[in-house]
């Protein structure tokens, strides 16, 4: 029985499918449908025939829907439509998902090596974004951070005014200068820190007999809470450090040192390690008032601390007035020691107040600098912008950098940039096998956006999945990633929100671009070609499958090239001749050595009975170290023409111990006591011996190493420190990392005639069998003459390695990097390999019927990839030199970038390349002609 | 039976002068050409509908929705200003065509 309604609402079904028409349209098309059968029934005919009659005159659906697609773009952004759509794909994409599953499942190979690459390339970037959303959050939650700067400063020689070092630390007294000189200074913080990694503070409360070691603990103004936003849970956050002997303490270390107890009014006492000249601990203990909680200090700051204490308690430290100088030294004018923060005024003008720094600088140091061979220029750096600008010496605690992040992130785009390509070439690949599906869904009606949709939900599909591992990857190597980067890894909460975004992002990022050309490429098929059956399999694309190899395989490439490069200049520097020998030296570092300088000739003594240990020297500092140092003159020239010149003390023994070598004049002598230091009368000045490197030599123009010999220098030559006397030369020695250039250096005796036993390090020389056995002994030794002290050793060799922890970790991430990125577009390779392979079956089963050989069907099959290879080489090379020369030119000693490297990383590409290729051709290439041909 | 491609050419006029008598609804419109055209005009009603919509879009037409009396809404299209100037020049264009056609086939007296 016919019922009309039935009839028009299933045909308003049909209408509502397709996005052309609106609630509207249809609304209208009804009306009208209604009007004619109305009319039709009043002449006379029944309502299925007038409705049959009237569907008639409508018109076929499709032609319908093309003259309202005409108008279509109109239509495009109504609210309505889209809501229709939604409605209509949800019930498409059962069907879709049901396909997209079987498709998975038909090609396991390819949704493996999809999967796995997406998988691998997404957690890359997952890290990578974390990584990149902790680094650039850090000091935003200071209230003024548009107004909060950091006074830094440049610092350079005045030989070499072109090599300009960044520090961030200035003169003490600048900032409370700037802030009287300047009006646009609101308000002005410093800090200052004394205590290092090496020697830490002992604290402990009043009322507790419980020591803690410390070392984050600064002097600070009283302005620096409420300049940097830190707020207080106890105290006024104004005047918490405005008396002296106070102390403020976050909530952390109120509970540390006071449990649950009110910490507000107690006594910490500080004790600050200090050793007299003969390394003995002297009984310092200043008592501190808490006046101030602190809420613990944000995670993202450029600096962190557990203490602050007044600032004024530096007056005794530096013998003077630390807000206008008053009795303090002259060198504190110049000498960096402190960090200066400023608080310009709304509205002042950088640029303008930056101009000032210049005559600032020279009403307050002038000349100071210059006559010493040295020179300063002062910048402001936001506080937004510190964290970020690596490369900066003398921070508080150690920054991130930028340029490490970025490239973290670039390396980390290309592995899923690789990922994604596979994804591309599969499906254009496999495009014949989707083919039928295209058209079968074609002709039912489906339409091309229709089809676009469904491919890009299929892709949308494959990478959620990916995600899904991918996520559980990020999970497992976000510590080690953060081990590499030297930071731990912490879980905020507080980034969850951007977490989900970011996921959200990375999974339809993915499915969307690696989709979008397999489904423009697949919706494109002409269903009547398709069905007929002559369609030409896999022909379609082909020229794009080739490029994206080539762009696989030249990432590849470029970071086999990058790896290749940190590795070697890693090797190059780890193995370079340093100038001493660093084999076999066991040092005691400072907490060790400096209690030993009481009894250290009995320590040396007993030490040197046991067979197995050579030499015993000490020294002030060590060549790794680069050690200190001063400006020197030549005696009878302008300071200006000094050279600035790394000190080292030592034993007499040092240089042999040290494996120096002298090439002209002599080492120092017992038999002089005069090398040790003596008072030049006539000159008023102390006189000592030095020996000096080669550098020296050609820097202060003395022609040869003999000619050297008996040449005066003055330290600080306007301070006039002492002078000394060079009496012997030695070669070259590298006083500092490889990063940096050779600079002049010499050897003072340590032990003079005054007798002063103010060594920081013991050099042991142990004999290269047993070496384990040595150190028990030294150990056993040190802790029955000092038994309150620790034992802290290290190896001379390891000392001098770790200035290149950076590159390390570098090399080794590059190693990891490069090692997936070729993996993921080898799994792609293998694919495609297999997928040719397989589309010239029959082919092959013809050659070989015809006599070709295994070997030549190899050639056959790989001898495109390899041209593809070399292509992408052709591109990587060029990009990887211009790339590695600019990371080679941080390094003053440096390997020169020669074919070897292009050549090993085309090699090792190639190399694994064709492996892959080779499986797929060998099976390709041994299987019975037969089973090809019989086929069909 | 008139061609395809003259349909095509001609509808634009067809509906522009139509709702120059007044404003009327989709269905009337249709049932108006198809009885002027005493059948000639062959097309399919759904058709019809796409082009009032590109009639309104550029701005010629306009409509609204209205109740009619026996409760159904239909929506109501009439001639925009600009829809009157677009049919001015439709007119002078057609029977220009019409005059060439006219004077070659001898049903006019040629002018020139």
């Amino acid at each position: 029985m016919f019922n009309l309604e039935k009839a028009i609402a299933s045909w308003k079904r049909t209408l509502q499918h397709h996005p052309a028409f609106r609630r509207e349209d249809r609304e209208e098309l009804e009306a009208h449908v209604r009007d004619y059968i109305d009319r039709l029934v009043a002449e006379g005919l029944t309502e299925e025939e007038a409705w049959h009659q009237a569907m008639q005159r409508m018109g076929d659906y499709g032609s319908v829907e093309r003259e309202y697609r005409k108008v279509f773009w109109v239509k495009l952004f109504n609210p309505l439509t889209f809501l229709d759509n939604l409605i209509w794909h949800g019930i498409m994409f059962k069907n879709y998902l049901k396909v997209a599953v079987r498709s998975l499942r038909k090609h396991k190979g390819a949704a493996f090596i999809n999967i796995t690459g997406l998988a691998i390339g997404m957690a890359c970037c997952l890290v990578v974004l974390l990584f990149m959303h902790e680094e650039s959050n850090y000091d935003t939650y200071h209230t003024n951070d548009d107004r909060l700067y950091r006074l830094s400063l440049q610092v350079w020689g005045l030989s070499n005014p072109d090599d300009r070092g960044e520090v961030a630390t200035t003169s003490i007294l600048w900032g409370p200068t700037m802030k009287t000189d300047f009006p646009e200074v609101e308000e002005v913080a410093r800090f200052v820190g004394l205590i290092s990694e090496r020697n830490p503070w002992q604290l402990r409360a009043a009322s507790s007999d419980r020591v803690f070691e410390e070392v984050n603990l600064l002097y600070a103004e009283p302005t620096a809470p409420q300049l940097f936003n830190w707020p207080l849970v106890q105290g006024d956050a104004a005047t918490a450090l405005a008396e002296p002997r106070s102390i403020v303490l976050t909530e952390e270390m109120a509970q540390k040192y006071f449990g649950d107890a009110d910490p507000m009014g107690q006594t910490i006492v500080l004790d600050p390690r200090q050793r007299d000249s003969n390394g003995q601990i002297r009984d310092i203990q200043v008592d501190y008032t808490v006046t101030g909680v602190l809420k613990n200090i944000p995670r993202q700051s450029h600096f962190t601390f557990d203490f602050l204490v007044s600032f004024v308690d530096l007056n005794g430290i530096y013998g003077g007035d630390v807000l206008t100088g008053a009795g303090m030294d002259t060198w504190y004018w110049r000498g960096r020691i402190a960090h200066t923060y400023l608080l310009m005024r709304e509205g002042a003008d950088i640029a303008a107040f930056e101009a000032k720094f210049p005559a600032f600088l020279e009403q307050y140091v002038g000349d100071e600098t210059r006559s010493r061979g040295y020179d300063y220029a002062l910048f402001l750096q936001n506080i937004g912008d510190i964290y970020l600008d690596g490369n900066m010496g003398g921070q508080i605690d150690p920054v991130g950098d930028a340029r490490m992040m970025y490239m973290f992130a670039i390396v980390a785009l290309f592995v899923l940039l690789i990922a994604c390509v596979n994804f591309m070439n599969f499906a254009t690949a496999r495009s014949a096998t989707r083919a039928r599906e295209v058209g079968m869904r074609k002709v039912v009606g489906a339409h091309r956006n229709q089809l676009i949709y469904q491919f890009l939900g299929e892709s949308v599909f494959t990478s959620v999945i990916a995600l899904v591992v991918a996520i559980g990857l990020a999970w497992l190597t976000l510590p080690i990633f953060y081990g590499y980067v030297g930071k731990d890894f912490v879980f905020d909460p507080a980034t969850s929100g951007f977490l989900v975004l970011m996921l959200v992002v990375v999974g339809l990022f993915v499915g969307i671009f690696s989709g979008s050309y397999p489904a423009f490429f697949l919706s494109k098929f002409k269903p009547a070609l398709v069905l007929k059956g002559s369609f030409a399999k896999g022909s379609k694309g082909r020229m794009l499958r080739k490029g994206l190899v080539v762009f696989q395989f030249a990432i590849s490439t470029f970071l086999i090239i990058a790896t290749l490069t940190v590795y070697n200049q890693l090797n190059y520097m780890r193995t370079y001749d340093l100038g001493f020998d660093q084999e076999r030296a066991i040092v005691l570092t400072p907490n060790t050595a400096r209690p030993l300088r009481v009894e250290y000739a009995a320590f040396r003594d007993e030490l040197l009975r046991h067979p197995n240990i050579e030499a015993v020297t000490n020294s002030t500092g060590l060549p790794s170290m680069g050690g200190g140092g001063d400006v020197y003159a030549e005696r009878g020239t302008p300071a200006e023409d000094g050279h600035s010149f790394g000190e080292y003390f030592g034993d007499y023994n040092f240089f042999e111990v040290m494996g120096l070598e002298l090439i002209a004049g002599r080492t120092f002598d017992e038999s002089r006591p005069s090398d040790g230091g003596f008072e030049n009368e006539d000159l008023g000045i102390t006189e000592f011996a030095v020996i000096v490197n080669e550098e020296t030599v050609r820097r202060f123009g003395w022609g040869s190493p003999e000619n050297a010999l008996g040449k005066q220098i003055i330290r600080d030559p306007r301070s006039q420190d002492w002078m000394a006397t060079v009496v012997g030369v030695m070669e070259d020695f590298h006083v500092e990392s490889l990063h940096e250039p050779l600079s002049p250096g010499g050897i003072f005796l340590l032990n003079g005639t005054n007798g002063r036993m103010a060594f920081n390090y013991i050099t042991i020389k142990v004999a290269p069998t047993d070496v384990a056995g040595s150190l028990d002994v030294i150990r056993e030794t040190t802790q029955r003459i000092i038994p309150d002290a620790e034992f802290a050793y290290t190896f001379l060799d390891e000392n001098f390695k770790e200035q290149y922890e950076e590159e390390e970790r570098l090399s080794e991430v590059f190693t990891y990097i490069s090692f997936l990125a070729i993996f993921i577009a080898c799994l792609g390779l293998f694919g495609l390999a297999a997928f040719t392979a397989e589309q010239r079956t029959k082919e092959i089963g013809v050659r070989k019927v015809l006599g070709a050989t295994v070997g030549g069907i190899i050639m056959l099959l790989s001898k495109d990839f390899v041209k593809l290879l070399v292509v992408s080489f052709l591109v990587a090379i060029p990009v990887g030199y211009f790339v590695a020369d600019l990371w080679l030119q941080e390094f003053a000693y440096r390997i020169s970038l020669g074919v070897g490297i292009f050549l090993f990383a085309s090699l090792i590409a190639l190399g694994i390349a064709l492996l892959t290729v080779s499986y797929q051709a060998i099976r390709a290439a041994i299987a019975n002609p037969v089973d090809a041909l019989r086929y069909e | 039976m008139i061609a395809r491609v003259l349909i095509a050419a001609s509808v634009k006029p067809i509906m522009l002068s139509i709702l120059e008598s007044g404003e009327s609804y989709g269905y009337q419109i249709v049932q108006r050409i198809h009885d002027l055209s005493k059948g000639k005009v062959q097309w399919s009603d759904g058709t019809l509908y796409p082009v009032l919509h590109r009639l309104e879009a550029e701005g010629l037409i306009s409509s609204r929705w209205l109740q009619s009396e026996a409760g159904r809404r239909r929506k109501y299209y009439r001639l925009t200003p600009k829809g009157r100037k677009a049919l001015e020049r439709e007119k002078e264009q057609w029977l220009d065509v019409h005059s060439i056609l006219a004077q070659l086939w001898g049903l006019e007296p040629s002018t020139g």
